[in-house]
Protein backbone atom coordinates (compact mmCIF):
# COMPACT_ATOMS: atom_id res chain seq x y z
CA UNK A 1 0.00 0.00 0.00
CA UNK A 2 2.98 2.49 0.99
CA UNK A 3 4.16 1.84 -2.52
CA UNK A 4 1.32 1.97 -4.40
CA UNK A 5 0.87 5.36 -2.03
CA UNK A 6 4.62 6.49 -3.56
CA UNK A 7 3.40 6.32 -6.68
CA UNK A 8 0.62 8.23 -6.50
CA UNK A 9 2.68 10.75 -5.24
CA UNK A 10 4.98 10.60 -7.49
CA UNK A 11 2.96 11.14 -10.63
CA UNK A 12 0.03 13.26 -8.44
CA UNK A 13 2.00 15.40 -6.20
CA UNK A 14 2.62 18.54 -8.25
CA UNK A 15 -0.59 18.37 -10.25
CA UNK A 16 -2.22 18.58 -6.77
CA UNK A 17 -0.22 21.18 -5.89
CA UNK A 18 -0.70 23.06 -9.06
CA UNK A 19 -4.55 22.18 -8.44
CA UNK A 20 -3.87 23.72 -4.79
CA UNK A 21 -2.13 26.90 -5.71
CA UNK A 22 -5.35 28.29 -7.82
CA UNK A 23 -7.28 28.09 -4.61
CA UNK A 24 -4.66 29.34 -2.04
CA UNK A 25 -2.49 31.68 -4.44
CA UNK A 26 0.60 30.72 -2.10
CA UNK A 27 2.91 27.92 -3.54
CA UNK A 28 4.33 27.40 0.18
CA UNK A 29 0.42 26.96 1.32
CA UNK A 30 -0.52 24.94 -1.89
CA UNK A 31 2.64 22.58 -0.98
CA UNK A 32 2.19 22.38 2.86
CA UNK A 33 -1.81 21.17 2.57
CA UNK A 34 -0.90 18.44 -0.63
CA UNK A 35 2.20 16.99 1.81
CA UNK A 36 -0.71 17.19 4.73
CA UNK A 37 -3.36 15.31 2.35
CA UNK A 38 -0.60 12.90 1.29
CA UNK A 39 -0.10 12.35 5.26
CA UNK A 40 -3.18 12.22 5.80
CA UNK A 41 -4.05 9.59 3.26
CA UNK A 42 -1.29 7.33 4.53
CA UNK A 43 -2.98 7.34 7.76
CA UNK A 44 -6.60 6.71 6.23
CA UNK A 45 -5.53 3.98 3.25
CA UNK A 46 -8.46 5.28 1.31
CA UNK A 47 -9.38 2.93 -1.76
CA UNK A 48 -9.65 5.23 -4.18
CA UNK A 49 -6.40 7.43 -3.58
CA UNK A 50 -6.40 9.86 -6.39
CA UNK A 51 -9.58 11.24 -6.14
CA UNK A 52 -9.57 10.96 -2.16
CA UNK A 53 -6.13 13.30 -2.65
CA UNK A 54 -8.04 16.08 -4.00
CA UNK A 55 -11.45 15.96 -2.04
CA UNK A 56 -9.42 16.18 0.83
CA UNK A 57 -6.89 18.60 -0.36
CA UNK A 58 -9.88 20.41 -1.62
CA UNK A 59 -11.20 20.63 1.69
CA UNK A 60 -8.18 22.21 3.45
CA UNK A 61 -7.76 24.24 0.96
CA UNK A 62 -11.07 26.08 1.50
CA UNK A 63 -10.67 26.00 5.23
CA UNK A 64 -7.39 27.74 4.76
CA UNK A 65 -8.85 30.09 2.47
CA UNK A 66 -11.27 31.07 5.19
CA UNK A 67 -8.75 31.20 8.10
CA UNK A 68 -6.42 33.44 6.68
CA UNK A 69 -9.36 35.65 5.86
CA UNK A 70 -10.16 35.57 9.49
CA UNK A 71 -6.51 36.36 10.32
CA UNK A 72 -6.67 38.94 7.89
CA UNK A 73 -8.98 40.73 9.80
CA UNK A 74 -7.00 40.73 12.92
CA UNK A 75 -4.08 41.26 11.08
CA UNK A 76 -4.17 45.38 12.48
CA UNK A 77 -3.44 43.04 15.97
CA UNK A 78 0.03 43.12 14.97
CA UNK A 79 2.48 45.79 14.52
CA UNK A 80 2.95 46.99 10.55
CA UNK A 81 4.83 44.05 8.85
CA UNK A 82 4.38 43.08 5.25
CA UNK A 83 1.84 40.83 4.73
CA UNK A 84 2.97 37.79 4.46
CA UNK A 85 2.36 36.40 0.85
CA UNK A 86 3.75 39.67 -0.51
CA UNK A 87 7.38 39.35 -1.33
CA UNK A 88 7.43 40.70 -5.25
CA UNK A 89 10.53 41.20 -6.60
CA UNK A 90 10.51 43.59 -9.54
CA UNK A 91 11.65 40.69 -11.82
CA UNK A 92 9.02 38.78 -11.29
CA UNK A 93 6.46 41.98 -11.39
CA UNK A 94 5.33 40.93 -14.75
CA UNK A 95 5.04 37.01 -14.01
CA UNK A 96 3.20 38.55 -10.82
CA UNK A 97 0.81 40.85 -12.83
CA UNK A 98 0.32 37.85 -15.64
CA UNK A 99 -0.48 35.53 -12.31
CA UNK A 100 -3.09 38.07 -11.01
CA UNK A 101 -4.53 38.49 -14.39
CA UNK A 102 -5.24 35.03 -14.82
CA UNK A 103 -6.60 34.37 -11.06
CA UNK A 104 -8.79 37.36 -11.48
CA UNK A 105 -10.66 36.02 -14.85
CA UNK A 106 -10.54 32.30 -13.00
CA UNK A 107 -12.46 33.71 -10.62
CA UNK A 108 -15.36 34.77 -12.71
CA UNK A 109 -16.13 31.56 -13.83
CA UNK A 110 -18.61 29.88 -11.41
CA UNK A 111 -17.74 27.52 -8.93
CA UNK A 112 -18.24 24.02 -10.73
CA UNK A 113 -17.02 25.39 -13.77
CA UNK A 114 -13.64 26.97 -12.22
CA UNK A 115 -13.69 23.38 -10.34
CA UNK A 116 -13.96 20.94 -13.24
CA UNK A 117 -11.36 23.48 -15.22
CA UNK A 118 -8.76 23.19 -12.02
CA UNK A 119 -9.53 19.31 -11.81
CA UNK A 120 -8.77 18.84 -15.69
CA UNK A 121 -5.57 20.84 -15.26
CA UNK A 122 -4.42 18.89 -12.74
CA UNK A 123 -4.37 16.17 -14.94
CA UNK A 124 -7.73 14.29 -13.93
CA UNK A 125 -9.23 11.99 -16.44
CA UNK A 126 -13.15 13.00 -17.36
CA UNK A 127 -14.34 9.95 -15.20
CA UNK A 128 -12.39 11.17 -11.94
CA UNK A 129 -13.95 14.71 -12.54
CA UNK A 130 -17.27 13.09 -13.34
CA UNK A 131 -16.77 11.21 -9.99
CA UNK A 132 -15.34 14.34 -8.34
CA UNK A 133 -18.02 16.51 -9.16
CA UNK A 134 -21.16 14.29 -9.32
CA UNK A 135 -21.64 15.48 -12.97
CA UNK A 136 -22.43 13.27 -15.47
CA UNK A 137 -19.25 12.32 -17.80
CA UNK A 138 -21.08 13.35 -20.48
CA UNK A 139 -21.55 16.78 -19.34
CA UNK A 140 -17.66 17.22 -18.68
CA UNK A 141 -16.77 18.39 -22.17
CA UNK A 142 -19.56 20.80 -22.01
CA UNK A 143 -18.70 22.23 -18.95
CA UNK A 144 -15.05 22.42 -19.64
CA UNK A 145 -15.99 23.87 -23.16
CA UNK A 146 -17.52 26.50 -21.33
CA UNK A 147 -15.12 26.79 -18.44
CA UNK A 148 -12.78 27.10 -21.40
CA UNK A 149 -14.51 29.79 -22.94
CA UNK A 150 -15.15 32.07 -20.34
CA UNK A 151 -11.49 31.88 -18.89
CA UNK A 152 -10.39 33.25 -22.43
CA UNK A 153 -13.22 35.75 -22.31
CA UNK A 154 -12.25 37.18 -19.04
CA UNK A 155 -8.58 37.34 -19.33
CA UNK A 156 -9.50 39.46 -22.94
CA UNK A 157 -11.66 42.01 -20.84
CA UNK A 158 -8.66 42.35 -18.56
CA UNK A 159 -10.61 40.91 -15.89
CA UNK A 160 -13.33 43.30 -15.57
CA UNK A 161 -16.67 42.33 -14.47
CA UNK A 162 -18.49 41.01 -17.29
CA UNK A 163 -21.25 38.73 -17.08
CA UNK A 164 -22.79 39.03 -20.45
CA UNK A 165 -21.55 35.55 -21.55
CA UNK A 166 -22.88 34.03 -18.84
CA UNK A 167 -26.36 32.13 -19.46
CA UNK B 1 -26.63 14.19 -38.96
CA UNK B 2 -26.92 17.54 -36.81
CA UNK B 3 -23.99 19.58 -35.88
CA UNK B 4 -21.62 18.20 -32.98
CA UNK B 5 -21.88 20.04 -29.87
CA UNK B 6 -18.94 21.83 -28.49
CA UNK B 7 -18.62 19.36 -25.51
CA UNK B 8 -18.32 16.58 -27.68
CA UNK B 9 -15.58 18.42 -29.76
CA UNK B 10 -13.49 19.34 -26.09
CA UNK B 11 -13.76 15.84 -25.09
CA UNK B 12 -12.39 14.35 -28.35
CA UNK B 13 -9.68 17.02 -28.17
CA UNK B 14 -9.10 16.46 -24.76
CA UNK B 15 -8.58 12.34 -25.94
CA UNK B 16 -11.58 11.39 -23.90
CA UNK B 17 -13.23 10.09 -26.61
CA UNK B 18 -13.49 6.54 -27.48
CA UNK B 19 -15.43 3.61 -29.12
CA UNK B 20 -18.80 4.55 -31.35
CA UNK B 21 -19.04 8.26 -29.63
CA UNK B 22 -15.81 8.98 -31.31
CA UNK B 23 -16.14 7.19 -34.62
CA UNK B 24 -19.70 9.00 -35.45
CA UNK B 25 -17.64 11.95 -34.49
CA UNK B 26 -15.19 11.25 -37.02
CA UNK B 27 -17.79 10.33 -39.88
CA UNK B 28 -19.51 14.03 -38.87
CA UNK B 29 -16.12 15.87 -39.50
CA UNK B 30 -15.45 13.75 -42.88
CA UNK B 31 -18.32 15.48 -44.08
CA UNK B 32 -18.91 18.57 -42.84
CA UNK B 33 -16.44 21.25 -43.29
CA UNK B 34 -18.68 23.64 -40.86
CA UNK B 35 -17.75 21.43 -37.67
CA UNK B 36 -14.24 21.04 -38.67
CA UNK B 37 -13.80 24.58 -38.76
CA UNK B 38 -15.01 24.65 -35.06
CA UNK B 39 -13.05 21.91 -34.21
CA UNK B 40 -10.03 23.80 -35.08
CA UNK B 41 -11.44 27.02 -33.43
CA UNK B 42 -12.24 24.81 -30.27
CA UNK B 43 -8.63 23.46 -30.26
CA UNK B 44 -7.25 27.21 -30.45
CA UNK B 45 -9.60 27.73 -27.29
CA UNK B 46 -8.52 24.68 -25.68
CA UNK B 47 -4.73 25.95 -26.17
CA UNK B 48 -5.33 29.29 -25.18
CA UNK B 49 -7.04 28.25 -21.61
CA UNK B 50 -4.05 25.87 -21.50
CA UNK B 51 -1.49 28.86 -21.81
CA UNK B 52 -3.35 30.85 -19.44
CA UNK B 53 -3.31 28.33 -16.62
CA UNK B 54 -0.45 28.01 -17.31
CA UNK B 55 0.65 31.77 -16.29
CA UNK B 56 -1.08 30.97 -13.18
CA UNK B 57 0.91 27.77 -11.94
CA UNK B 58 3.34 27.66 -8.93
CA UNK B 59 6.99 27.86 -8.86
CA UNK B 60 8.56 24.53 -10.49
CA UNK B 61 10.24 23.31 -7.24
CA UNK B 62 11.32 19.33 -6.76
CA UNK B 63 9.03 17.74 -4.17
CA UNK B 64 9.74 16.87 -0.64
CA UNK B 65 10.85 13.20 -0.57
CA UNK B 66 8.07 11.10 -0.18
CA UNK B 67 10.22 9.32 2.51
CA UNK B 68 9.64 12.57 4.54
CA UNK B 69 5.94 12.39 4.22
CA UNK B 70 6.14 8.27 5.46
CA UNK B 71 8.38 7.61 7.94
CA UNK B 72 9.19 4.36 7.84
CA UNK B 73 8.37 4.59 12.24
CA UNK B 74 4.60 5.49 11.12
CA UNK B 75 3.25 2.35 12.22
CA UNK B 76 4.31 2.40 15.67
CA UNK B 77 3.49 6.30 16.51
CA UNK B 78 0.68 5.95 18.38
CA UNK B 79 1.90 5.19 22.01
CA UNK B 80 5.40 6.94 21.55
CA UNK B 81 4.01 10.15 20.33
CA UNK B 82 1.27 10.41 22.24
CA UNK B 83 3.68 10.21 24.78
CA UNK B 84 5.83 12.42 23.44
CA UNK B 85 3.02 15.24 22.53
CA UNK B 86 2.01 14.82 26.00
CA UNK B 87 5.72 15.76 27.25
CA UNK B 88 6.69 18.44 24.89
CA UNK B 89 3.57 19.97 25.63
CA UNK B 90 3.51 20.12 29.47
CA UNK B 91 7.34 21.14 28.62
CA UNK B 92 6.43 23.71 26.37
CA UNK B 93 3.48 25.27 28.34
CA UNK B 94 5.50 25.07 31.46
CA UNK B 95 8.35 27.61 30.14
CA UNK B 96 5.95 29.35 28.49
CA UNK B 97 3.96 30.02 31.57
CA UNK B 98 7.47 31.59 32.88
CA UNK B 99 8.10 33.62 29.66
CA UNK B 100 4.30 34.90 30.21
CA UNK B 101 4.84 36.14 33.85
CA UNK B 102 7.92 37.55 32.81
CA UNK B 103 6.31 39.53 29.78
CA UNK B 104 3.49 40.25 32.10
CA UNK B 105 6.16 41.77 34.98
CA UNK B 106 7.91 43.51 32.61
CA UNK B 107 5.18 45.51 31.25
CA UNK B 108 4.30 46.33 34.77
CA UNK B 109 7.58 47.16 35.35
CA UNK B 110 7.76 49.42 32.35
CA UNK B 111 5.43 51.55 34.41
CA UNK B 112 6.58 54.38 35.65
CA UNK B 113 7.32 53.82 39.87
CA UNK B 114 8.69 55.72 42.24
CA UNK B 115 11.32 53.75 43.02
CA UNK B 116 12.97 50.62 40.74
CA UNK B 117 12.30 47.74 43.23
CA UNK B 118 15.44 46.21 44.34
CA UNK B 119 17.10 43.34 42.35
CA UNK B 120 16.30 40.36 44.23
CA UNK B 121 13.00 41.83 45.55
CA UNK B 122 9.84 39.47 45.48
CA UNK B 123 6.70 40.93 45.48
CA UNK B 124 5.90 41.09 49.25
CA UNK B 125 2.62 40.74 51.05
CA UNK B 126 0.99 43.10 53.55
CA UNK B 127 2.61 41.50 56.57
CA UNK B 128 6.31 41.66 54.95
CA UNK B 129 6.29 38.12 54.30
CA UNK B 130 7.83 37.03 51.02
CA UNK B 131 4.73 35.82 48.36
CA UNK B 132 5.08 32.44 47.05
CA UNK B 133 5.48 33.74 43.83
CA UNK B 134 8.97 32.92 42.70
CA UNK B 135 11.62 35.37 42.13
CA UNK B 136 12.25 34.80 38.78
CA UNK B 137 8.78 35.90 37.71
CA UNK B 138 9.75 39.50 38.47
CA UNK B 139 11.77 40.95 35.77
CA UNK B 140 13.63 44.28 36.60
CA UNK B 141 14.59 45.12 33.20
CA UNK B 142 14.05 45.03 29.47
CA UNK B 143 18.07 44.20 29.60
CA UNK B 144 17.43 41.42 32.13
CA UNK B 145 14.95 39.73 30.66
CA UNK B 146 16.84 37.20 28.11
CA UNK B 147 18.84 36.06 31.32
CA UNK B 148 15.61 35.65 33.23
CA UNK B 149 14.26 33.83 30.28
CA UNK B 150 17.08 31.74 29.86
CA UNK B 151 16.78 31.00 33.63
CA UNK B 152 13.03 30.06 33.33
CA UNK B 153 12.68 26.50 31.46
CA UNK B 154 14.95 24.29 33.96
CA UNK B 155 13.21 25.61 36.73
CA UNK B 156 9.62 24.82 34.96
CA UNK B 157 11.18 21.26 34.13
CA UNK B 158 9.65 18.67 36.36
CA UNK B 159 12.33 16.99 38.09
CA UNK B 160 11.41 13.50 36.47
CA UNK B 161 12.27 15.29 33.55
CA UNK B 162 14.90 17.17 34.75
CA UNK B 163 16.96 13.52 35.14
CA UNK B 164 16.77 12.72 32.04
CA UNK B 165 18.43 15.57 30.56
CA UNK B 166 21.26 17.69 32.08
CA UNK B 167 20.42 20.94 30.90
CA UNK B 168 18.86 22.91 27.47
CA UNK B 169 22.20 23.13 25.76
CA UNK B 170 22.55 26.49 23.25
CA UNK B 171 22.83 25.13 19.84
CA UNK B 172 24.59 27.15 17.03
CA UNK B 173 23.18 27.29 13.33
CA UNK B 174 25.30 24.04 12.47
CA UNK B 175 23.99 22.27 15.48
CA UNK B 176 20.00 23.52 14.74
CA UNK B 177 20.52 21.75 11.45
CA UNK B 178 21.77 18.81 12.44
CA UNK B 179 18.84 17.94 14.97
CA UNK B 180 16.36 19.02 12.26
CA UNK B 181 17.33 17.66 9.75
CA UNK B 182 17.71 21.31 7.74
CA UNK B 183 17.75 24.77 8.31
CA UNK B 184 15.22 25.83 11.45
CA UNK B 185 12.83 28.06 10.39
CA UNK B 186 12.51 31.50 12.04
CA UNK B 187 10.49 34.77 11.84
CA UNK B 188 11.94 36.73 9.76
CA UNK B 189 13.71 40.04 10.12
CA UNK B 190 14.17 39.24 13.56
CA UNK B 191 17.51 38.55 15.65
CA UNK B 192 17.42 35.15 17.17
CA UNK B 193 17.88 35.42 21.13
CA UNK B 194 19.07 32.19 21.89
CA UNK B 195 18.46 28.23 20.05
CA UNK B 196 18.58 25.56 22.64
CA UNK B 197 17.97 21.71 22.41
CA UNK B 198 14.95 20.51 24.65
CA UNK B 199 16.88 18.70 27.69
CA UNK B 200 15.00 15.40 26.87
CA UNK B 201 17.09 14.99 23.80
CA UNK B 202 13.53 14.58 21.87
CA UNK B 203 14.71 16.25 18.80
CA UNK B 204 12.92 19.73 19.63
CA UNK B 205 14.92 22.86 19.46
CA UNK B 206 13.70 26.02 21.25
CA UNK B 207 14.31 29.35 19.35
CA UNK B 208 13.83 32.27 20.81
CA UNK B 209 13.53 35.64 18.87
CA UNK B 210 12.32 38.94 20.16
CA UNK B 211 9.24 40.40 18.35
CA UNK B 212 9.15 43.51 20.00
CA UNK B 213 11.23 44.80 22.77
CA UNK B 214 9.96 42.60 25.80
CA UNK B 215 7.95 40.26 23.55
CA UNK B 216 9.69 36.90 23.13
CA UNK B 217 8.41 34.68 21.42
CA UNK B 218 9.03 30.71 21.61
CA UNK B 219 9.69 28.41 18.26
CA UNK B 220 9.35 24.59 19.09
CA UNK B 221 10.66 23.14 16.22
CA UNK B 222 11.15 19.21 15.06
CA UNK B 223 11.06 17.17 12.71
CA UNK B 224 7.79 16.12 11.41
CA UNK B 225 6.41 13.37 11.64
CA UNK B 226 3.88 11.72 9.56
CA UNK B 227 1.43 10.00 12.59
CA UNK B 228 1.79 13.63 13.63
CA UNK B 229 0.21 15.66 10.81
CA UNK B 230 -3.61 14.05 10.96
CA UNK B 231 -4.77 17.44 12.36
CA UNK B 232 -4.48 20.21 10.14
CA UNK B 233 -2.33 23.22 11.11
CA UNK B 234 -2.61 25.00 12.42
CA UNK B 235 -4.21 23.50 15.57
CA UNK B 236 -5.15 24.84 19.52
CA UNK B 237 -4.31 22.31 21.29
CA UNK B 238 -7.09 22.92 24.23
CA UNK B 239 -5.83 19.56 26.17
CA UNK B 240 -2.95 21.01 26.71
CA UNK B 241 -3.89 23.05 29.34
CA UNK B 242 -4.76 20.02 31.70
CA UNK B 243 -1.31 19.48 31.73
CA UNK B 244 -0.01 22.62 32.57
CA UNK B 245 0.55 24.10 35.74
CA UNK B 246 -1.98 25.59 37.68
CA UNK B 247 -0.41 28.58 37.52
CA UNK B 248 -0.03 28.82 33.62
CA UNK B 249 -3.65 27.46 33.49
CA UNK B 250 -5.12 30.54 35.03
CA UNK B 251 -2.97 32.68 32.62
CA UNK B 252 -5.72 33.02 29.74
CA UNK B 253 -3.78 34.34 27.29
CA UNK B 254 -1.91 31.19 26.67
CA UNK B 255 -2.47 30.01 23.20
CA UNK B 256 -0.32 27.34 20.97
CA UNK B 257 -0.47 26.91 17.83
CA UNK B 258 1.42 24.48 15.58
CA UNK B 259 2.47 24.69 11.72
CA UNK B 260 4.13 22.48 9.18
CA UNK B 261 6.98 24.13 7.35
CA UNK B 262 8.25 21.69 5.03
CA UNK B 263 9.66 19.25 6.88
CA UNK B 264 9.28 20.77 10.41
CA UNK B 265 6.54 20.97 13.52
CA UNK B 266 6.76 24.39 14.42
CA UNK B 267 4.71 25.44 17.67
CA UNK B 268 4.61 28.76 18.58
CA UNK B 269 4.32 30.61 21.79
CA UNK B 270 4.20 34.42 22.98
CA UNK B 271 2.59 36.74 24.86
CA UNK B 272 0.29 37.81 22.30
CA UNK B 273 -3.38 36.98 21.16
CA UNK B 274 -3.56 33.36 19.37
CA UNK B 275 -4.84 35.52 16.25
CA UNK B 276 -1.73 37.23 16.51
CA UNK B 277 0.61 34.19 17.45
CA UNK B 278 -1.61 33.01 13.99
CA UNK B 279 -0.53 35.47 12.13
CA UNK B 280 3.15 35.84 12.96
CA UNK B 281 3.47 31.27 12.64
CA UNK B 282 2.35 32.17 9.11
CA UNK B 283 5.52 34.80 8.87
CA UNK B 284 7.61 31.54 9.86
CA UNK B 285 10.08 30.31 6.82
Amino acid sequence: MSDDLAEVYRTTYQALVRFLYRKVWDPDRAEDIAQEAFARALVHRPDNTRGWLFVVAANMARDDARRAARERRHLTLLKSEPAPTATPSDAGAHEDDERARVQAALEQLTPRDREVLLLWDADLSYDEIAAQTGLARAAIGTTLARARRRLVEAHESGGKRDHAARG
Amino acid sequence: MLHVDEGLLHAYLDGELAGAERDSLLAHLAECPACRNRLEEERALVARAGELLGRAAPPKRAPVPFERIARPRAPRWRVPAAWAATVTIAFAMGWYAQAERLAHDLALSAIPSEAPPPRTASPRRADGRPATRPPVARAPAAKSLQAEVATAPMAAVPAALRDEGTASPALDADAARAVLGRAPAVLPGRAVLRMTRSPTDDGVVVIEQEWTPGIVLRLYERRAMTADRVDVAPTRAPSARAQVAPSAAREPRHEYLARYVNSLRIEIAGPLASDSLAQLLELVE
